[in-house]
């Protein structure tokens, strides 16, 4: 039997290609499609709705005029050093420590997992609870003889920023450690047994040779770590509503108030575009480092 | 066309039931379809979710009932959500006969968006221009036409306050601002938190606004808020009262920032605090607890403004519809809320006062009639920043009260330039 031969002016991937098509037109749409009307809105007259009249770079200027922006724009970048750190440091930790075959390892695992099952709403309402000055730690402290005991840094201006970051690292430092440990396991036993031989202490066999090696893990916990930053908003919500005083606003907290609460489509879209540029510019240099040598 | 919904309508619900009360349905059903006319429907969007609010929509929707209307319920947590529900549901076509929203800038919005119906011939009928006071009509009218049916006034400079706590520290309640610093420490002292406050922008600017309207008048408070002069924002008076609003830092406990109104409140029920600046929907959470006005808790206006009433209104909006019978719905429902016995049903059930001034005083409870006696003067009537800002400046101005509130280092002369910038686009 003669195989039918593959038509000279189709290309070879077309099967391929074509059973990828609709998802690429959705995407097109979805995604650039919403992009770009974005980038349109932000330059038109909308208010409450929207409104195609162009009105030029108005609402870039009240963007960067008015006191909230400069804030919660400021604040991301804040929010995101700390909870990317923090998160980072106790994730490796973690990792490290079970690692060194540590007894009821499963069950330690499972313990430090077990918040990332968790919604960030009910995560920050439990750590507003328990952060709150006259309700949870500092007050149990204070019941218990401790009397000038003072923790109160959600209602703090100028640290309360770092006290979401606090709970969110809570939040993620599983995920951390679970795709640490992963690598960790991979790595050559091979590499202990020869710095076992020459008697290297097992900190400094960590520091120089085997988080070099899992750098690939490392660099994905940072591109996810970076992605809930970007995309934090719930957290804050259910924390501290963005306050006290607008100290814990970000940008997300500040285009959903300003599009639905405020009836400023426009400034809000310009805040989206803004805020994108932003993260293409923070995560090209990134990618562009982490590409495969040619 | 009818016949054929009323029996697809009633296959569906004979589906739904089980096999031996659907033959009996049938038969019920089969005559209610006979019956010519169906009860109007009257699907509402609102996001009154608690008990005394539900209980207020309760007396609209038996009203309804009585006139051969039906009350179709379509609550939604939390108004800016119900706002957008409400928006997509008309740009799909499909809108709900009314809207519940408080009256001012998104209604404005909408009206001057040409999408709500006007009511101008039932206005007529009843004559609202005549009932309604200058203030409430001003904002019900837009572009010449009743654009919305207002429902109730809920006033936002009201004073709450546990007795027992002021009996116990020996202290009077403060009758303007400058006085409550001698209180207040006085009630600190007695191991009490003087002011109850929940940390929100919107709750900020209520208790600001009442030391605006004490330390500079309502001359201040309209400049500001009506006729947005940027020099009376920046001004010396305007300076002096965040002053005195700086100064009452010291008597709110640190737990306050992020606290909702109703938790401040609980807490002067409880008595932990004494007083509570907060708008008279606080009269329901003293009421479910079990407490009356003037035996458990004492109501009165906020330190230096008792003259005037800061007004909050809500009301109904009407989408545009072409549908006839959707159409007669929003007629129906706009008369029942304008009828005076429902107008003392709703907002004795909701803690509020009529919108109609025809409507004698003393069938309302002891806060409610130092309200309306207030308010009988129409000068008093002050519009809250929903009525007087769009909602950009409403939210700006909060912000920099909140922003000041919360940073001791901020200077007032800066506040109030910012509070100037914040009135820039109005």
């Amino acid at each position: 039997m003669r195989r039918r031969s593959h038509p000279r002016w189709l290309p070879r991937s077309f099967a391929a290609k074509l059973a990828l098509l609709p998802t690429s037109l959705a995407m097109a749409a979805c995604f650039y499609g919403c992009l770009v009307w974005t980038l349109v809105i932000s330059v038109s007259a909308s208010k409450l709705l929207p409104n195609y009249g162009f009105i030029g770079l108005m609402n870039y200027r009240r963007l960067f005029a008015g006191l909230r922006w400069e804030t919660a724009y400021s604040n991301l970048f804040c929010f995101g050093a700390a909870f990317i750190l923090i998160s980072l440091l106790l994730g490796v930790a973690l990792a490290i420590v079970l690692d060194r075959n540590l007894r009821a390892e499963g069950l330690f695992r499972g313990i430090f997992l077990y918040p990332l099952s968790m919604s960030f709403i009910v995560t920050g309402l439990a750590w507003q609870w328990f952060l709150n000055p006259t309700l949870g730690l500092q007050q149990f402290v204070r019941g218990m003889g401790l009397r000038h005991f003072t923790f109160d840094w959600i209602v703090d201006q100028d640290r309360a920023l770092y006290a979401v970051a606090i709970a969110a690292a809570w939040h993620a430092a599983g995920l951390v450690m679970a795709l640490t440990l992963a690598s960790l396991r991979g790595i050559d036993p091979s590499v202990w047994s020869a710095t076992r031989v020459d008697r290297v202490h097992p900190i400094r066999v960590y520091w120089h040779i085997v988080l070099p090696m899992i750098r690939p893990a490392i660099f994905t916990c940072i591109v996810l770590l970076t992605e809930i930053v970007v995309k934090s908003y719930d957290i804050m919500i259910a924390m501290t509503g963005g306050g006290p005083g607008g100290a814990t606003d970000l940008p997300s907290l500040f285009i959903v108030d300003f599009s639905f609460h405020r009836a400023s489509l426009g400034v809000a879209a310009a805040g989206a575009v803004v805020l994108v540029a932003s993260v293409i510019a923070a995560l090209a240099p990134l990618l562009y480092l982490s590409r495969k040598p040619p | 066309m009818f016949s054929l919904k009323c029996a697809i309508d009633c296959a569906g619900s004979v589906l739904r039931g089980s096999a031996v009360v659907a033959s009996l349905s049938l038969l019920l059903f089969a005559g209610r379809c006979a019956a010519a006319s169906d009860p109007l429907p009257v699907e509402v969007i609102h996001f009154w979710t608690s008990e005394s609010e539900a209980r207020a929509l309760q007396v609209l929707a038996k009203a309804l009932e009585q006139r051969h209307g039906r009350w179709i319920d379509s609550p939604i947590v939390g108004s800016d959500a119900a706002t957008s529900v409400a928006l997509n549901r008309i740009n799909g076509g499909d809108p709900p006969a009314a809207m519940l929203w408080e009256l001012g800038n998104r209604v404005t919005a909408l009206a001057d968006a040409d999408m709500l119906n006007d009511m101008d011939s039932l206005a007529a009928q009843g004559r609202w221009a005549a009932v309604l006071s200058p203030l409430v009509m001003q904002h019900a009218v837009f572009g010449g036409h009743f654009i919305a049916v207002p429902v109730e006034i809920h006033g936002e400079n009201w004073l709450w306050f546990n007795p027992q706590v002021l009996r116990e520290a020996q202290v009077p309640i403060p009758t303007h601002w400058s006085e409550f610093f001698a209180v207040g420490d006085k009630l600190r002292a007695h191991g009490v938190v003087p002011l109850a406050l929940g940390g929100q922008d919107w709750q900020e600017v209520m208790l600001f606004n009442t030391v605006m309207l004490d330390v500079g008048g309502a001359q201040l408070y309209r400049d500001f808020y009506i006729r947005h002069d940027r020099n009376a924002a920046r001004g010396a008076a305007m300076q002096q009262a965040l002053e005195t609003f700086a100064r009452l830092r010291r008597y709110v406990d640190p737990g306050s920032p992020g606290r909702s109104w109703n938790q401040a409140t609980q807490m002067v029920i409880t008595g932990r605090a004494a007083m509570q600046i907060m708008g008279d929907w606080a009269k329901r959470e003293f009421t479910r607890a079990g407490l009356t006005a003037g035996n458990g808790f004492g109501c009165t206006l906020a330190p230096g403004s008792s003259h005037n009433y800061i007004l909050a209104v809500d009301g109904f909006a009407f989408p545009k519809t072409t549908d006839p019978r959707k159409r007669a719905a929003q007629d129906l429902l706009a008369g029942i809320v304008m009828d005076p016995a429902v107008q003392i049903a709703f907002n004795q059930a909701k803690g509020s006062v009529p919108v109609r001034r025809d409507i004698a005083i003393a069938d309302l409870d002891a806060c409610g009639q130092i309200g309306a006696r207030v308010m009988a003067d129409p000068g008093s009537q002050l519009p809250n920043p929903a009525l007087a800002l769009d909602s950009d400046g409403e939210g700006a101005v909060g912000d920099v009260i909140a922003r000041f509130w919360f940073t001791p280092a901020m200077s007032p002369s800066r506040a109030a330039a910012l509070l100037a910038d914040a009135i820039a686009y109005q």
